[in-house]
Formats: C-alpha cells, structure tokens, sequence
C-alpha cells in the first residue's frame, strides 16, 4: 500500500489502513520516543498518544515522506513530555530547596542488544546503526535526519558497521 | 546485508514490545471500530435499500401478473339438459339454437328444466362456461365418459358446449356428472375452475314428459339430493 493510498484510506478511518499503518511503524516510533523518555511504560503512552494524532492531524499532512511525519510527532511528544518532566522536577527542587535531591531513574534498555549499543555506542552512533540496520534506512535517508550528506552519513555508518559486527561476532 | 547484522536486526526487534492492548487502545480511541462499522453499515445500507424495492416490485408485478392471468382461466358455470324435439324441422342446429333461445341468459346454478327423457334416449347436455379470452375447450368428462372437440354438436361455442347424451335404459333416476374440463392454452391443455354444480339429475320413465329434470344442488364435492 502507497503512503498516499494509506493516508486516503486513514482519511475514511479505515481499520485495514490503521493496522498496516501500525504494523509499518510501531517499532520506529518506539524506538525513537523510547531513546528520549528511557521508559517502556511511558513510551507506551506516547506510542498510543502519536498514533492518535496521526489520525487527528491527517488532514494537516500535505505530502512528503509519511515515515518522517510519524517519526516527528512521536518525537515532539516525547520532548515535550521530557521538557515537562524537566521543568516539574525543578519546581519540586526549588521548592523544597532540596538540591540534591535529583532522582536518578534506573534508565534500562529495550534488552540485551539495546544495551550493548548504549554500552559501546553514544546516541548518534547508535540512531545511525538502528536507523541503517534496524528500519532499513538509506544513507539519504539518515543524512535528512541528521541534516548531513549521504556521503559523511556513509562513511560513518561503514565504520560503525564494522564495530557492530566485531560486537555481535564476540557476543 | 550481512548475516549477522540480520540477525541482529532481528534480535533488536524482537526486544521492541509489541502490545496488542496498546493497539486495540488507540483503535478505541480513534474510534476507529465504530467508525468502520458505520461505514460498512452506510456502505451496505443503500444496496439493501434498493434490493428490497427490487424483491417488492417483482412480488408486486408477479402479483399483478398472476391475478391478469388468473381472471382469464375460464369457470365452469354450469349445465343443463335438453331434449332433442324431432320435427321435420330438426337439424342440428335448430337444436342447438332452441337451447339458446332458451337458456342463453340463465345461470345456471340451481336451474329446473322441465323434461325428463325415456329410457335410452339421447338429449342434449349444454356446459355453460365463464371463458373471456374465449380459449378452446378441448374436452371434458360426463359420467367418465371422455368427450373431445369433435363430439361437440355444431353451434357449440366458447362459452356453451352442447353435446349429445345417451341416458341409462331403464327408468329412474340418472346422475350426470361432469368433470376434467380442459381448455387449450396456447397447445398446453390446462384444467378449467369450477364454479357451478358439477351434477344434474334426469328423470327417466316411460311415460310422456311430464315431470321436471331438477339440477341437484352441491357444494364442489358435497352433494345433497333434491
């Protein structure tokens, strides 16, 4: 199914269109909401709350690349919660002028291999290999994300490539 | 790609959780159950719609059809019987006027005729028909005795059938019964509705004419002797 047929069909509120829309892009979007909130519950939510305004906001999509108009709601969602969490925490620090009192969250990956990437990666790192080697990105693709050349974005996913590989060969 | 990378994609996506409760949240949320439910209710509505004015516009022709048709099937009114006066005169079709001049307004029903016959004599049976598309009646049965087309005295016409009658030989009282009419309906031999007395009573005895022949009065296959 075309991204103009499903957005037809996400129109007319068409159930078959909502699960391949699901199906499609379930795992992207948590993975890019899950790698901002670091929380599997919370990131349920926003995963929920995205694919709600996709529907909402249908009618403000004119066109271009679906993937990228999910990916940037799910992402904007997230942020603002992060933000909200950020500013909330402050209020609670300010008030009861308690500066240490930072709560450290015990931020967990999605699993073993999620970890392995944060334990030998940074995060950039990591969106370039998951993006390439997970949802199948091209070079072009990941470089208007990160607003890079395909080419730099090549060079470096090789790279990382071979590291990965050396990582997985070891685990 | 490589496989290992592979099947690291593969690993790596199995650890995304796929919840099946989150799905059916945002269908519910969206409204996207009812949502499709309406729309294939809307979507059908129409097509049951007109079907249903289809199925009662067939029925409703069908009806009307039938009922033309039906109104056309010729009835059985009736019959009587005449005796055959012999005269220098008598032909055929004198006969057979007589008996219309005679008969021609009568219904049929509950008749008297005023005869009755001598033993093994012949007298004349007219059927008298209700047949508006003046269809062909092919034949008929008196007694069990099956008369065709070519029985029928001359003068007989679509509406009243005359045909000779040889009564028993011996005095009394005779019944005469009539039964399978049939009419051709474009070459198909279909049976004829009855609607009058299927029975008439002949008094038989060697004396001159002097008594009634009375038509017995029955109700389809109930009958009740006068």
């Amino acid at each position: 199914m075309s991204s103009d047929h499903i957005v037809d069909k996400i129109k007319e509120k068409d159930e078959t269109a909502f699960e391949s829309l699901y199906e499609e892009y379930n795992a992207l979007v948590y993975y890019v909401i899950f790698q901002i909130v670091k929380n599997q519950d919370i990131t349920k939510d926003l995963v929920q709350e995205t694919f709600f305004n996709v529907y909402s906001n249908i009618n403000q999509y004119c066109g271009g690349n679906l993937k990228y108009w999910i990916i940037s709601i799910g992402k904007n969602l997230a942020i603002n919660y992060y933000n909200r969490k950020i500013v909330k925490e402050q209020k609670v620090i300010r008030s009861d002028n308690m500066i240490n009192s930072f709560i450290k969250e015990e931020h967990t990956g999605l699993g073993k291999y999620d970890e392995l990437l944060d334990a030998h990666f940074n995060q950039r790192q990591k969106d370039i290999i998951i993006y390439h080697v997970v949802f199948r990105y091209s070079y072009n693709e990941i470089g208007e994300i990160f607003q890079e050349s395909p080419r730099s974005i090549g060079r470096e996913c090789r790279l990382l490539l071979k590291s990965l590989k050396k990582l997985v060969e070891g685990d | 790609m490589n496989k290992k990378l592979e099947k690291f994609r593969r690993c790596y996506l199995q650890e995304i959780p796929y919840d099946q409760r989150v799905k059916e949240n945002i269908k519910e949320k969206i409204g996207i159950v009812k949502a499709t439910r309406l729309a294939l209710t809307r979507s059908i509505k129409p097509y049951l719609l007109s079907a249903f004015v289809c199925f009662i516009g067939i029925v409703f022709f069908a009806l009307i059809f039938s009922w033309g048709n039906y109104n056309t099937i010729p009835i059985y009114k009736g019959m009587t019987a005449e005796n055959i006066v012999e005269s220098d005169e008598c032909s055929c079709d004198n006969l057979s006027q007589s008996i219309y001049s005679k008969q021609e307004d009568d219904v049929v029903i509950d008749n008297k005729i005023a005869c009755h016959a001598h033993p093994n004599e012949e007298i004349i049976i007219a059927i008298k028909l209700y047949n508006p598309r003046n269809f062909t009646i092919y034949s008929f049965s008196l007694n069990d005795k099956v008369y065709y087309q070519e029985d029928f005295v001359e003068g007989s016409t679509p509406t009243k059938i005359l045909v000779k009658f040889l009564v028993q030989d011996f005095p009394g009282t005779q019944n005469i019964k009539i039964s399978n009419i049939k009419y051709l309906d474009r070459h198909i031999e279909k049976l004829v509705r009855f609607g009058g007395n299927k029975v008439i009573k002949l008094g038989i005895s060697n004396d001159d004419y002097c008594s009634n022949v009375s038509i017995e009065e029955t109700k389809q296959n109930n009958f009740i002797f006068a």
